[in-house]
């Protein structure tokens, strides 16, 4: 049986991880769901900057990023991410509650994958979730390795 | 005695048969005067019968008519004295009349004998011959010519009394003397001479023998000489008639009539109207000039018709002058106006000038008049534009306006250019221009220079400083010109300056002054930009902060009615719904708010914009727009429109949702999308069947959260059309609508049509 995919979600609010959580469930996604409060703590997540890796652990298969974070901004992190070679091949979707164009902009200029604004439905919700697994969890495809 | 008887017998018929015999009229008388015998042709002459012897002759009726005949009879027997007459009958009949006196034998006077010889036939010849002779003579004498009849020998037999008369001469001094020694030798002419000589010899003549002739008494004459023969039976050779014709008057008035001929044909070539009059006025001749520029025959203009041609204003005038000119005080020499044949006066300057004897009368005046009428309107025009001329430069006072000549030196000067520099007129005149420059200016030649340049481009604009008299400064905007003549060559330069101290000073101040709004144009531009950011600060926090709750509200009011729903009451799960419903709704206007706040504030370019994808791409955004829910009739064509594509799109969203929305309960929206054309625009035209606007609501629709219906009948934030008409604005539109309420409304945005 294969591994449950590992999804990285920075998110400060822990309402929207809470929704979040119940959305996957409700949606039957079954995945290894970390979650980052701050900027600082998905960098870290993400051992950027620190080579070799101080753990075996895999890079995540996919990043649910919010824009609005402590300490290190969501674009920031995003920059960071697509700085770091062994990192190319992680799924970066912005999920966030700005529609500002200025953001949508910055976003895919450094490297974003995907850009969502967060439902506040929970039927909403689940759909996207459900949609965002069976796009980028299933259907699209990533190189094995990246050059470290 | 019978001897002697018969002697006296013979004798008395001898003396009856002689008697009988002669075919004269004789009558025997005695001194008693009665008749003793007479011959036959006596009874018919002197009208006698037989009886009548014995009777005296005083008592019968001669047929001859000579009262005085007794005395004539007497004076023969008394005189002893032959008596002789000439005596006409009764039918005019000429005889001799002679009375003998009667001698006897013995030499007594015894009676007296009357012959009567018919003589008519030599008295009628004579007559003829002396008739012939008085003829010749008179007409000799009558001929006004003076003639000469001269003998071969050209020796003067004669001449008539007009050539006395005419060269001063008479018969003694002329008669017998050689013809070209008469007249002290002026005839003494060889051709002459010659010519008169051969007439006789070779039967020749002459004629218009031209000799000049200088009279003593009459000057130099003119003469022509014919000459002839003249032919006589009895004098072989003949004569030489001599006729001298002085053709001096003649050909004196055929000079002047041919000099006259000749100044009227140039009188007639002249181009003015050639006219001379009598002394008093009337005119006595015209040119064709006359006749041509008047229209009138001569006849009409002759004498004093030609006034009518006058001008009636100057008419008087020109009386006045006339006179004072008869006075011969001055020349007539005026101006006046003659109407030509079409009616039109124009102006004439006349002279005339008096012919006058030697005396000094005047005996003719000679005058032309010229059409000076062009001249004239030229010279008014050329008045009227220096006139108009020197009212603009003296009008022009807030200008400076003067002109140089060639050499620079001023020489006008108008009240403007008084007034800016503070010199006179004639203070300026004859000063070279420099003299309005300042001092630094003059040193530099910059009148020499303006001069250069305004002569090499024909204008010389600048602004410097100026000096007044006074010394003061003032800034000239000037502009120096070159003036030339028709033929190119230079007359002068003329200055225009204007004063612009005052607007130099403005524009220093209008500077200052927009320098410092420029400042503070800057400085609220930055505070501007400064809220801007705050708003956008703010929107990105609405955005993030106002909806965070709002997604925990709604996803725990969701959680409590999935998860918890069997332990809420059925009023604690509507609770739950009104949360989840109001949050929902806060969510939208969240939304609306900041897309509103974007349509507002985000720059786009315009471009050409498909319309017809764009309404396409719209329809398809909700399900709200397709059947069965709605019918929407597309009707083509949808010109591209200059815009900004998304704003577009949500404004045909926005504009859609409203006319699926705003239907009453259980109808069906139907919707027609058409355009139509305006000038350079095109208008999108959305038509509903839904509940309509009332009018007195039409002006609210368009703003930021009005709403006409109650949140419980149609959904809405209000927001809608507020973002419509920003975003329309935005790319430089027009909103509307028009609305039959209860029926449907029709909702427009217009743009401008991309070409």
């Amino acid at each position: 049986m294969t591994e449950p995919p590992h999804i990285l979600l920075v998110e400060d609010d822990e309402n929207d991880v809470f929704f979040l959580k119940r959305a996957f469930t409700a949606a039957g996604v079954t995945a290894q769901l970390d979650v980052a409060r701050d900027g600082r703590e998905a960098l870290d997540f993400l051992q950027i900057g620190k080579t070799p890796c101080l753990d075996e652990r895999a890079p995540p298969a996919l990043v649910l990023l919010d824009l609005k974070i402590p300490y290190v901004p969501g674009l920031e992190v995003l920059r960071q991410i697509r700085a770091e070679a062994k990192l190319c091949a992680v799924i970066v979707v912005v999920l966030t509650s700005s529609a500002a164009e200025s953001d949508l902009l910055h976003a895919y200029k450094l490297g974003a994958n995907s850009y969502l604004v967060k439902p506040s439905r929970q039927e909403e919700r689940i759909e996207m979730v459900s949609v965002l697994a069976k796009y980028w969890l299933e259907k699209n495809q990533c190189p094995k390795n990246c050059p470290g | 005695m019978n001897q002697r008887n018969h002697e006296l017998h013979r004798i008395n018929s001898d003396l009856h048969n002689v008697l009988n015999g002669v075919q004269m009229c004789i009558v025997v008388l005695g001194n008693d005067l009665c008749i003793r015998r007479f011959t036959p042709l006596a009874e018919k002459v002197l009208n006698l019968v037989p009886t009548d012897a014995g009777r005296p002759i005083t008592n019968i009726k001669p047929n001859i008519d000579f009262p005085g005949l007794e005395q004539f009879i007497v004076d023969a027997i008394d005189q002893v004295r032959t008596q002789q007459t000439e005596v006409q009958d009764k039918d005019g009949r000429w005889f001799s009349l002679r009375a003998l006196p009667y001698r006897t034998m013995d030499n007594k006077i015894d009676g007296a004998v009357l012959v009567l010889v018919d003589i008519d036939a030599v008295k009628r010849s004579g007559e003829r011959i002396q008739a012939a002779l008085d003829y010749a003579q008179s007409t000799l004498e009558t001929v006004r010519e003076p003639l000469l009849v001269l003998a071969a020998d050209l020796r003067v037999e004669s001449a008539n009394r007009s050539y006395y008369t005419a060269f001063g001469t008479g018969p003694a001094e002329t008669s017998g003397r050689f013809f070209y020694e008469i007249n002290q030798g002026r005839w003494n002419i060889p051709r002459l001479r010659l010519l008169l000589q051969e007439i006789l010899p070779k039967n020749t003549s002459f004629d218009d023998f031209e000799v000049m002739y200088e009279s003593e008494h009459t000057g130099p004459r003119m003469l022509l000489l014919n000459a002839r023969r003249v032919a006589d039976a009895s004098d072989k050779p003949g004569r030489i008639l001599l006729a001298v014709e002085d053709i001096t008057e003649r050909r004196t008035v055929e000079l002047l009539r041919e000099s006259e001929q000749r100044y009227r044909t140039l009188a007639d070539s002249l181009p003015q109207l050639v006219w001379t009059c009598e002394p008093d006025g009337p005119l006595d001749y015209t040119n064709d000039r006359w006749t041509e520029f008047t229209g009138r025959p001569r006849e009409k203009l002759l004498g004093n018709q030609w006034r009518e041609t006058m001008h009636p204003v100057d008419r008087e005038e020109t009386y006045v002058r006339w006179i004072e000119a008869l006075k011969g005080t001055v020349p007539y020499d005026l101006e006046y106006r003659l109407r030509r044949h079409d009616g039109e006066y124009r102006w004439f300057k006349v002279r005339a000038v008096p012919l006058r004897t030697k005396t000094g009368e005047i005996t003719r005046w000679f005058g032309t008049s010229t059409d000076i009428d062009d001249h004239k309107q030229a010279e008014r025009l050329l008045e009227e534009s220096e006139h108009w001329l020197r009212l603009i430069m003296q009008s022009v006072k807030d200008f400076a306006l003067f002109t140089m000549d060639v050499a620079g030196l001023i020489n006008s000067w108008n009240p403007g250019a008084e007034a800016m520099f503070g010199f006179k007129t004639e203070e300026v005149l004859g000063q070279p221009g420099a003299i309005i420059f300042t001092p630094e200016d003059r040193e530099n030649g910059a009148q020499e220079k303006e001069l250069i340049t305004a002569q090499r481009e024909g204008c010389c604009v600048d602004e410097r400083w100026h000096q007044r008299k006074d010394g003061t400064r003032l800034f000239l905007s000037g502009t120096m010109r070159v003036i030339r003549d028709e033929a190119g060559e230079l007359r002068g330069f003329t200055k225009v300056a204007r004063d612009i101290t005052e607007a130099r000073r403005q524009q220093a101040d209008l500077k200052e002054a927009r320098d410092s709004l420029e400042l503070m144009v800057a400085e609220r531009t930055a505070q501007l930009q400064d809220t801007v950011q705050q708003l956008e600060a703010f929107s990105y926090s609405v955005s993030h902060d106002l909806r965070a709750p709002l997604r925990a509200m709604l996803g725990f009011a969701e959680a409590l009615q999935d998860d918890c729903g069997n332990q809420l009451s059925k009023d604690g799960k509507g609770y739950a719904s009104r949360i989840i419903a109001a949050a929902h709704r806060l969510d939208r206007l969240i939304n609306d708010i900041l897309l509103y706040s974007r349509t507002a504030r985000s720059s786009f370019h315009l471009q050409p914009v498909d319309l017809g994808k764009v309404v396409t791409d719209a329809l398809h955004e909700q399900p709200a727009f397709q059947p069965p829910k709605a019918e929407i009739e597309l009707i083509h064509p949808l010109p591209p429109v200059m815009g900004h594509e998304p704003s577009i799109m949500q404004c045909v969203v926005n504009l859609l949702s409203n006319a699926v929305k705003f239907v009453p309960k259980g109808r069906t929206p139907k919707i027609r999308i058409f355009t139509e054309l305006h000038d350079e625009a095109v208008r999108l035209i959305i038509e509903d069947n839904g509940v309509g606007i009332a009018p007195e609501d039409i002006g609210r629709i368009f703003r930021l959260f009005e709403r006409l219906h109650p949140a419980s009948t149609f959904e809405g934030t209000g927001i809608g059309l507020t973002i419509v008409r920003k975003a329309v604005e935005r790319m430089g539109g027009e909103v509307g609508v028009s609305s039959d309420p209860g029926k449907g409304s029709r909702f427009w945005m217009q743009l401008k049509r991309a070409s």
